[in-house]
């Protein structure tokens, strides 16, 4: 089966081929990371299709490759070669010139259970470790805690080589001279660009208490720490009243998009938000999925995962593909609201100021509260004033209110 | 309330003491415990102050007594029967399984059944198959029953006043190789809760040690072994059998992520199963190896003094067990 570069997100056009995982003989497991592609996000590993041994691999590491082109060729397991013991009078083609068969699912090969403890496991899970990579120090060759963490920290200094950008600062530069972007950061310029040329945006503002939430948080948080060992944020409350309000205003799931020259909108399936992270020198955007009526201990969980796997360079194709909508919460930095540029194939972008007290209206007197600036950028091709207000009115209320649902 | 230090039998004849003189319907029938004050001592004094009527000697008749302190309890009293070895609880099984524990339900509610049954048992003093059993399991699946294993003087005395106030029947299994250990006893509280489930008796953060009874100051022994090697264990007095709420156990293991629960009972059938059964459904994605029990062996108890020892858990085995999870 041919083993195809996939689009890794909405703005990628080509990629650059990293690392190969496996080389020509090797065997592959489903889900086991292959090889590694940059895009204009990041760098990606992108996971074998199914069980197979590796027959050849065609773009070499370092190749500038479009969508759908030739990675490599993959034997699924238990297929057998195709008669190679035959001299036929022509060899037998296996390159990307004959059609190949379409990927047909993987014969079920009863692979030996890895062994993992539970907690191993959901590390694992937590911080995308392939517990296949993994040796395990228990009896039996178990998977331990230790074994999965020692393979995150393992990496950690291993993560900034597939984005080459971060070379220091160094006072080598010589002021005046021309020094090319580190490719994170001439991707994000060339995404913020056709974001500005492209995308007709209108924002919206809203200032919203966030009281209620302090409060939830803080009876919330302890019992899902204690039961999931992560902590709430601020952003899991921001996200679950998103995905509520989203689920509310379908209008808002829907994309934009031009197929022939004719303007249509992509409607959308699941609640799928993207959630900007800051990494060094430049932003991630890891789409959380189907995030409608999820729980916060599950949305909480999500997000660390996704921060985890940004900040460590560590993306995977389950982390990208289309959202809507993305939020970015400036935390605790230093502004009061901001407008953020909705990325390239979104249709909105919430951006979220620092918190800070301000003096309100209430029952006929003055009260100071805490509370966040919502700015909302929507595309106005498919959203409307009165739509855009909607929404976001609906979306404050749901945070000044709640209710919050931990599980 | 007066901060004293006392031994587990001083703490149980003051518990005892005290609630009598609180209130004028507490009995207290048994083998032995009036004029001599029972046959380990844990009733001294009582006959002499309360006198005959209230602190009664029984014939060898555990059905009898146990039967009887049912009708006490129907009829207004609050009886404390006392069960020379936890042994022969098996002799009024039907008193209790199908009397004592089922008539709060079976009345609808209307009855209480302020009954305490004490109950002496445990291995180490050479008392051999008949009368070193700790009985912890024999009852752990009658529902109506509250079972608890005090494992200090402290807790000795605050869980009896608690059982003697409690309005349903308490099963209060106390250990014979603990009636001499000393303990500060806050005597004279007024003011004693029911405990509602296990307690943390040393902090830790690599694994967790749950036991009962003698097996605790084992448990802690071991802590102390595994501590000399760098591991940090967390000791827990399961301390409430019935009703067994596993919820501080659970909430350890999220944190040590390894468990061991010893028990001074035959494997088959100890309490030990449900903790590790209800733990692994509430933290199962918190374990980072598979839950160790450390029992006896599916044998009676020796009389032969090197045998005995041989089969109670030691404070090695345990820091032993515990080292082969981490």
């Amino acid at each position: 089966m041919d083993f195809l570069l996939p689009k890794l997100s909405a703005t990628m056009e080509t990629a650059k081929v990293g690392q190969w995982f496996k080389k020509v003989g090797d065997n592959v497991r489903m889900g086991e990371p292959l090889v590694e592609i940059e895009t204009d996000k990041a760098a990606m590993e992108v996971e074998a299709p199914a069980d197979a041994v590796v027959e050849s691999i065609v773009g070499e590491t370092g190749a500038e490759l479009g969508i759908g082109a030739l990675l490599a060729t993959l034997r699924p397991l238990g297929e057998v070669k195709a008669a190679p013991a035959v001299p036929s009078p022509k060899p037998v083609a296996t390159s990307a010139a004959t059609p190949a068969p379409i990927a047909v699912p993987p014969p079920s090969s009863p692979a030996p259970r890895q062994r993992a403890s539970p907690l191993a496991r959901r590390l694992a899970g937590l911080h995308a470790v392939d517990l296949a990579s993994l040796s395990g120090s228990g009896p039996h060759g178990r998977i331990r805690k230790r074994d999965v963490l020692a393979a995150t920290t393992a990496r950690q200094p291993a993560a900034p080589e597939p984005v080459p950008a971060p070379a220091p600062r160094a006072p080598v530069v010589t002021a005046g001279s021309f020094e090319p972007l580190s490719s994170m950061r001439a991707q994000i310029a060339a995404s913020v660009t056709l974001s500005r040329q492209t995308i007709p945006s209108f924002v919206l503002d809203r200032w919203a208490e966030t009281t209620a939430i302090a409060r939830a948080k803080a009876l919330l948080s302890p019992e899902a720490e204690a039961r999931t060992g992560i902590k709430l944020t601020f952003t899991d409350f921001v996200l679950q009243a998103l995905a509520d309000g989203l689920a509310q205003f379908p209008l808002l799931l829907d994309r934009y998009a031009e197929r022939d020259g004719r303007p249509g909108r992509i409607r959308g399936q699941g609640v799928d938000i993207g959630l900007v992270v800051a990494v060094p020198d430049g932003v991630m955007i890891p789409v959380l999925r189907d995030l409608g009526g999820k729980s916060l201990t599950a949305i909480a969980s999500a997000r660390q995962g996704a921060v985890q796997r940004a900040r460590a360079g560590r993306l995977s194709q389950a982390d990208a593909g289309p959202a809507s909508i993305s939020v970015s919460n400036i935390g605790r930095g230093g502004a009061d609201r901001f407008e953020a540029i909705i990325g390239p194939g979104q249709t909105a972008i919430l951006a979220i100021g620092r918190e800070h007290e301000k003096v309100i209206p209430r029952a006929g007197g003055m009260a100071v509260a805490p509370g966040v600036n919502l700015t909302l950028s929507v595309d106005h091709r498919l959203i409307d004033g009165v739509a855009g207000g909607d929404f976001l009115g609906a979306l404050a209320d749901r945070l000044t209110l709640g209710p919050w649902n931990l599980d | 309330m007066a901060l004293e230090e006392l031994t587990y039998r001083e703490a149980i004849i003051a518990a005892q003491r005290e609630e009598m003189q609180r209130d004028r319907r507490v009995l207290i029938m048994g083998e032995d415990i009036g004029e001599s004050g029972g046959p380990f001592k844990t009733c001294q004094g009582l006959y002499e102050e309360f006198g005959a009527a209230r602190v009664r000697d029984t014939p060898i008749a555990e059905t009898g007594f146990i039967g009887a302190s049912l009708g006490l309890a129907l009829t207004g009293y609050r009886p404390i029967a006392e069960i020379m070895f936890a042994d022969f609880l098996g002799v009024a099984f039907d008193q209790i399984v199908n009397g004592i524990a089922k008539h709060r339900f079976m009345s609808g509610g209307k009855v209480k059944i302020p009954i305490v049954i004490r109950a002496i048992g445990g291995a180490g003093l050479r008392f051999a198959a008949q009368h070193s059993q700790t009985a912890e399991s024999w009852m752990l699946s009658v529902p109506g029953l509250k079972i608890i294993c005090p494992a200090t003087p402290e807790q000795a005395y605050l869980m009896l006043k608690a059982a003697i106030r409690d309005d349903n029947p308490v099963l209060v299994l106390e250990h014979k190789t603990l009636l001499s250990s000393k303990g500060m006893v806050p005597v004279g509280t007024s003011d004693v809760q029911m405990p509602q489930g296990p307690r943390i008796v040393r902090p830790g953060s690599d694994v967790t040690i749950v036991a009962s009874l003698a097996m605790v100051g084992r448990a802690l022994a071991a802590a102390d072994i595994l501590a000399a090697q760098g591991v940090s264990a967390e000791v827990i007095d399961i301390q409430v059998l019935r009703p067994l709420d596993v919820t501080p156990i659970a909430d350890s293991v999220r944190r040590t992520n390894n468990l061991v629960v010893v028990e001074e009972q035959a494997r088959t059938g100890g309490w030990s199963s449900n903790v590790v059964s209800d733990v692994v459904e509430a933290a199962f994605d918190f374990l980072d190896s598979p839950p160790a029990r450390i029992t006896l062996p599916d044998h009676p108890l020796p009389y032969s003094p090197a045998l005995e020892d041989a089969m109670l858990p030691s404070p090695e085995t345990i820091a032993q067990t515990a080292r082969a999870l981490l």
